[in-house]
């Protein structure tokens, strides 16, 4: 993950609890309910806050303003410290569960490394703004008596990491272009194996950057932009089964899947998307060696057949139900029937 | 014209051939028109019940039940081989289509009021688990009395816990009013009956289906979602409002650690069956991160991984079903003991809340 994406990211991980790293916000009843909210300040001035959490027992707002680098702006400090709670929770759509009284707190997040000077910034602007550092190791309050009681309670000291960070915002319009080549090469992976025939520039952004919504007219922008590029590149990589066309006077930009692995048989199919991008190199079938093979079983087939011969009841019509369905295989018949490059690994 | 009641006789359960229903997961806007579109070329007969519908083919018939629209039931006397073969060709064909992947917990504990008669694990650790693992491949079979006990015990041994995969179950159940009836369930939501009425075999099937759509619903619960708060979209007039926000990824922990991260990613995401997933890992260190596309559906799912752990990204939208493949598929291959994190996830795969 980008250094300057891991503040908004661990601050989202502090408030997702999926069971990985600690996630005492969440735990202290805080849910994360919008992103990258413009909100009008009371002094009618307007701060888009890149969080708002909000804890529906309590009442209790939380903005915050993640901090890529070392730096703060006194006058957006300023915006950020005199928001109505009501007015966020306007502009943020957040529905309002509960008949409690509505209280707002601001919060910095910022790299452990400019945590020093945020923190300075922050009181030589006179700010009463609570600061969260996140380091390699976990996340702290700098100054713990510019925080709420409740915030206080919920981060009494530093939360440890015991996984990476997730990334929920992976990559933004400000990524390099490489950031977004998995994405967009997945994306029209998915788009062949759903039998499209092509995915115009937008529709590929859309499905390619899962924040989308998060921003406004000209990070989409710059999005569209950097997907295209990924996919033009993309298009340079796969010449015989993706094409890109420019947009023309009545036609948008678009990746038009010219030959798809989809068109094969189900053999041919995994052998081809196991080539596309050329990530791997397709197996040949293992040469056999005397040693090799499957011994244990190597006499059944013929026991099998001697039993049936014998007038052994063994098989199909017989009794038990289990081996009615033996019959068709026993396993999910996606899996068995050759459905494999290699199939000595799928069939049983 | 026939409706439900006529299944006892459609699809006896006291005759040679054991009734067998299968259940799919269907993705359809026009139920009906969805039926007839994959039974093509296959004549599909209406019947007086607006969800049961008659499909002939070349081997036999099923009747179709899409009482439930999204998992459907086919209940049929057909052999199991042409019924399978016939069903596979519209699951592989189609994108919308997926088998019920049930958790080896879900079969374990497929009917608790039922006696296990009989059960087969099996476990295929293949390239996923290490060879010098206590237990790479188990596949163990018994019949007899509370079957399942004998698995239970090999599970409590820590060297193999992680290896006993419910694949299949036969139970038997007896009720006073609903009669005796013995079932044989696969963990690909294949059924297989023999019994006094189909209604008890059908009340069977609809309990399993209601258990594993819970845990496919919660999953989709926690997919990721941004919603724009405005109207942004418009060229030209910013009306740019931010995203609301919900969900979270899905965290998996397990019980025996990938030995080599990198084999294990190749493997994983090699488009092979049975995950087909599709894949370029980055393997950085201690972890590895995927795009990867779940080729059964041909959706995006990013995955990250570590040594013990999984964490998955679900987009809003995206199938629940597709996770619950996952897991299914891990149980088999890699470790039938691991958990999902988060409480209500960990107990709809699990059955049981989680133990403090």
């Amino acid at each position: 993950m980008e250094r300057r994406l891991v503040p908004v990211n661990a601050l989202l991980d502090l408030s997702l609890a999926d069971g990985l790293n600690p996630a005492p916000l969440a735990a202290a009843g805080w849910q994360v309910k919008a992103l990258e909210v413009p909100v009008r300040t009371s002094s009618d001035e307007v701060w888009v806050c890149d969080v708002v959490l909000f804890n529906e027992s309590t009442g209790h707002l939380l903005a915050v303003e993640a901090k890529s680098g070392a730096n703060i702006e006194p006058d957006q400090g300023r915006k950020l410290e005199v928001v109505d709670p009501v007015m966020l929770i306007e502009a943020g759509g957040i529905t309002v569960t509960r008949d409690v009284p509505l209280r707002y707190e601001a919060l910095y997040v910022c790299l452990e490394e400019h945590a020093e000077r945020i923190a300075m910034g922050v009181s030589a602007a006179g700010l009463a703004v609570p600061v969260l550092a996140v380091g390699e190791g976990g996340a702290r309050l700098i100054d713990p008596s510019l925080a709420s009681a409740e915030l206080v309670a919920a981060l009494p000291g530093e939360v440890a990491w015991t996984h990476p960070i997730a990334e929920i915002i992976p990559f933004d319009q400000d990524s390099p272009d490489e950031a977004f080549d998995q994405p967009v090469r997945a994306e029209l992976a998915a788009a062949m194996a759903s039998g499209r025939s092509s995915i115009t520039i937008r529709a590929l952004t859309e499905q390619a950057v899962w924040h989308f919504a998060i921003y406004g007219q000209a990070a989409r922008g710059r999005l569209v932009r950097k997907v295209r590029g990924a996919a033009r590149s993309a298009a340079q990589a796969e010449p015989d089964r993706l094409r890109f066309e420019p947009a023309t006077g009545t036609t948008e930009p678009r990746i038009v899947i010219t030959r798809s692995a989809e068109q094969f048989d189900r053999r041919g199919r995994t052998q081809s998307y196991q080539a596309f991008f050329g990530g791997r190199t397709v197996r040949g079938r293992r040469p056999t060696h005397p040693d090799q093979g499957d011994l244990f079983a190597e006499l059944d087939e013929a026991e099998r057949v001697t039993a049936e011969e014998m007038g052994e009841n063994i098989g199909v019509g017989s009794d038990e139900l289990q081996d009615d369905l033996d019959s068709a295989g026993g396993l999910p018949p996606a899996t068995p029937i050759g459905d494999s490059a290699d199939t000595e690994a799928d069939v049983p | 014209m026939t409706g439900r009641s006529d299944l006892s006789r459609h699809i006896p359960l006291n005759a040679a051939v054991p009734a067998k229903t299968f259940v799919l997961e269907v993705h359809a806007v026009d139920p009906l028109a969805y039926l007839h579109k994959i039974a093509h070329p296959f004549k599909v007969e209406s019947t007086n019940d607006v969800f049961l519908s008659r499909v002939y083919t070349e081997a036999g018939e099923f009747w179709v039940d899409r009482i439930n629209p999204r998992f459907w039931t086919f209940h049929t006397i057909m052999p199991s081989l042409a019924a399978v073969v016939w069903l596979t060709h519209r699951v592989e064909s189609r994108r919308d289509t997926d088998w019920m992947w049930l958790p080896s917990a879900h079969l374990r504990n497929v009917a608790p009021s039922a006696l296990p008669h009989r059960v087969r694990t099996e476990f295929s650790g293949g390239r996923l688990v290490s060879p010098d693992d206590a237990a790479q491949d188990l596949k163990v079979q018994l019949t007899g009395s509370h079957a399942e006990h004998l698995l239970d015990q090999i599970a409590a041994l820590p060297q193999y816990r992680s290896s006993v995969s419910f694949n299949t179950i036969e139970v038997d159940l007896a009720d006073a009013e609903l009669g005796n009836l013995r079932e044989s369930v696969r963990r690909w939501g294949a059924f297989a009956a023999r019994g006094e009425d189909f209604a008890h075999h059908a009340q069977f099937v609809r309990s399993v289906i209601n258990r594993y759509q819970r845990l496919v619903d919660s999953v989709e619960a926690v997919a990721l979602r941004f919603d724009p708060l405005g109207e942004g979209d418009e060229v030209g007039a910013d009306k740019y409002r931010g995203a609301s926000f919900a969900g979270t990824p899905i965290g998996i922990q397990f019980t025996r650690k990938i030995s080599d991260l990198s084999v294990f990613c190749e493997e994983l995401f090699s488009s092979r069956a049975p995950f087909r997933l599709w894949g370029r890992p980055v393997v950085s260190g201690d972890r590895a991160i995927v795009e990867a596309v779940d080729l059964h559906v041909g959706q995006r799912l990013t995955m990250e991984l570590g040594y013990d752990w999984m964490r998955v990204y679900l987009r809003a939208g995206s199938c629940g079903n597709t996770v619950a493949r996952l897991i299914s598929n891990l149980q088999t291959r890699f470790d039938s003991a691991l958990s999902l994190l988060q409480p209500e996830l960990h107990e709809a795969v699990a059955l049981q809340p989680v133990s403090t």
